[in-house]
């Protein structure tokens, strides 16, 4: 991953609360035989706190993102805009600024921009209703992908002396205002479970990975699948929906030592508690979070699943599946 | 749809299995298999037979551009299936081994399975998608003079994000232009230019710049002194 350093000032806490920042939610929709039907985003379960990591949830349930759009709006209100510009700002002041909306989604291996209305202090000076929305056609979107609102430099202004160290290139980022993640499939499921459709047993695991160390722990690596047409599938789901069921405990259990066991073999143990040579948001590093964070005993298999059940047992309603 | 494969293990013993074309054999027989097993089939017979070549040694960029664009057009498939490894696996292994196998020879895990940015399918159907310009002969016009090198480049740096799929339309059709008036496919210029689009991205977003990413590319030109 890349990282970059501003040598101009940027959006910060300070002056995000000073421009009197106001976000809406997203709102999701799709055409549906001419007519355009809502989405909703539901928070997942561990995330209900900050609601970074959403799912796309269709009520009538005919929604697929292989067969219809996507679409999305947004509005944003900025009290008092007139801090973003000038010496104490990030632009100068004659200077516009722009809202955008850019995607990136791994799994669909592309990313874009959606570009919003502009901010600039000879529009308005108190108020600015800034207004965003973007489509995706059919088949676009896999899996899930992230919307990040930034700010950025629209039109470069004319500099006064006061002015020089201000950003002032069409096309910079001035700074991020929010960033959520969007599951598409599995319900979004922060610890991958899919649903299937086969002739096969209740569940399976799939491991995939040439070096744990290195690939990142996402559904490609790493998954449980789940069989909807098992008969003792409907044991999976509580009637509720939301507490997960002892059938899924265990199923998450036992995938879980199956991926811990794999990682070992091909990793030694030191080197996965010792992080060395892991690269962050590996799968090597999801183990070491399940070792440290459960206490695992890991040296034998009975160990391994003892602490499990043991030391993860309750902290279910953290972990939705 | 789920492509379920084998083991990796599987899938390496049946690729060191086959030594000699006479050793590949398709294995899917399902009906959806089938149809896009005639479709490559076709688009193979049909680079093979417009270059009058029966080994695909010294033309390979040209092979692989005319199957590409065959292939393109008649598989028809969105990006989100062109995305997920193992389609492109399953096609490579069960649909149409023996045309990966005329391309790449013997032992070529990586253009089949193994490495996720090589498998030489997706890697064709990404050059072409990236660089389409609206229709079939326009692409080619604007890709005829490139070289393999050229696939690699653009393919691979994908960025850990995905690809800007407009940009890189964008960058294939003023590099073609480029190339065009120095008379010559440069394939160093283009690896600067890569390298350069790499380092400008970490803080510049194309799509906002002046003249989107028209603009921005051109920017680039300019300061390769292009």
């Amino acid at each position: 991953m890349s990282s970059a350093i501003a040598l101009y000032p940027v959006l910060t806490e300070e002056l995000l609360r000073k421009i009197g920042l106001q976000v809406m939610e997203y709102e999701f929709k799709y055409d549906f035989n001419h007519q355009q039907r809502s989405l909703v985003a539901k928070p997942l379960q561990g995330f209900e706190n900050n609601h970074t990591r959403l799912y796309i949830s269709d009520e009538s349930g005919e929604w697929d993102p292989n067969q219809f759009n996507f679409k999305f709006e947004r509005t944003l209100l900025i009290s008092n805009p007139y801090y973003l510009f000038g010496e104490q700002g990030i632009a100068v002041r004659d200077a516009e600024l722009g809202i955008a909306v850019k995607w990136t989604s791994k799994p669909s291996k592309q990313r874009g921009v959606f570009i919003g209305s502009s901010i600039s202090l000879e529009k308005s000076e108190k108020d600015v209703l800034v207004s965003i929305n973007g489509e995706f056609s059919p088949g676009t979107l896999r899996e899930h992908f992230d919307l990040t609102t930034i700010l950025y430099l629209k039109k470069p202004g004319n500099p006064n002396h006061a002015e020089k160290h201000l950003a002032n290139i069409a096309g910079i980022e001035l700074g991020v205002l929010d960033s959520f993640t969007y599951y598409l499939s599995g319900q979004g499921s922060f610890f991958p479970v899919f649903s299937i459709q086969d002739a096969g047993p209740l569940w399976r695991a799939e491991c995939n990975w040439q070096d744990p160390r290195v690939d990142p722990f996402d559904d490609t690596s790493f998954r449980i699948l789940l069989n909807e047409n098992h008969p003792h599938y409907k044991h999976i789901h509580s009637a509720s929906g939301n507490s997960v069921t002892p059938l899924l405990k265990e199923i998450v259990f036992f995938a879980i030592q199956i991926l811990i066991e794999n990682v070992l073999k091909d990793v030694p143990y030191d080197e996965v508690i010792n992080g060395t040579n892991a690269d962050s948001g590996s799968i090597c590093q999801a183990v070491k979070y399940f070792i440290d964070t459960f206490d695992l005993e890991t040296s034998t298999k009975e160990g391994l699943a003892f602490t499990l059940r043991k030391n993860m047992d309750d902290k279910f309603g953290a972990m939705d599946a | 749809m789920n492509w379920r494969l084998p083991k990796t293990e599987d899938l390496f013993q049946m690729i060191e299995s086959w030594q000699s074309e006479s050793d590949v054999k398709c294995m899917a027989d399902n009906h959806e298999a089938k149809a896009w097993r005639e479709i490559l089939l076709a688009a193979h017979e049909q680079a093979k037979k417009s270059l009058d070549i029966q080994t695909v040694k010294g033309h390979e960029y040209k092979y692989d551009l005319l199957f590409g664009l065959q292939m393109y057009e008649s598989l028809n498939i969105s990006e989100s299936t062109a995305s997920d490894d193992k389609f492109w696996i399953y096609l490579s292994i069960f649909v149409v081994p023996e045309v990966v196998f005329w391309r790449w020879g013997p032992s070529a895990h990586d253009r089949f399975y193994n490495n996720p940015r090589r498998i030489w399918l997706k890697v064709i159907w990404w050059y072409i998608h990236l660089s389409w310009q609206g229709n079939r002969d326009t692409t080619f016009q604007i890709l005829e003079n490139n070289s393999t090198d050229i696939v690699v480049q653009l393919v691979e740096r994908s960025g850990p994000y995905g690809y800007r799929v407009k940009l890189c339309r964008t960058i294939m059709k003023v590099f073609d232009e480029y190339c065009r008036k120095q008379g010559k496919e440069d394939r160093i210029v283009f690896r600067k230019l890569m390298k350069l689009n790499t380092a400008r991205l970490a803080v510049m977003e194309p799509a906002l710049c002046e003249g989107e990413e028209t603009g921005y590319v051109k920017q680039l030109f300019a300061a390769l002194g292009g």
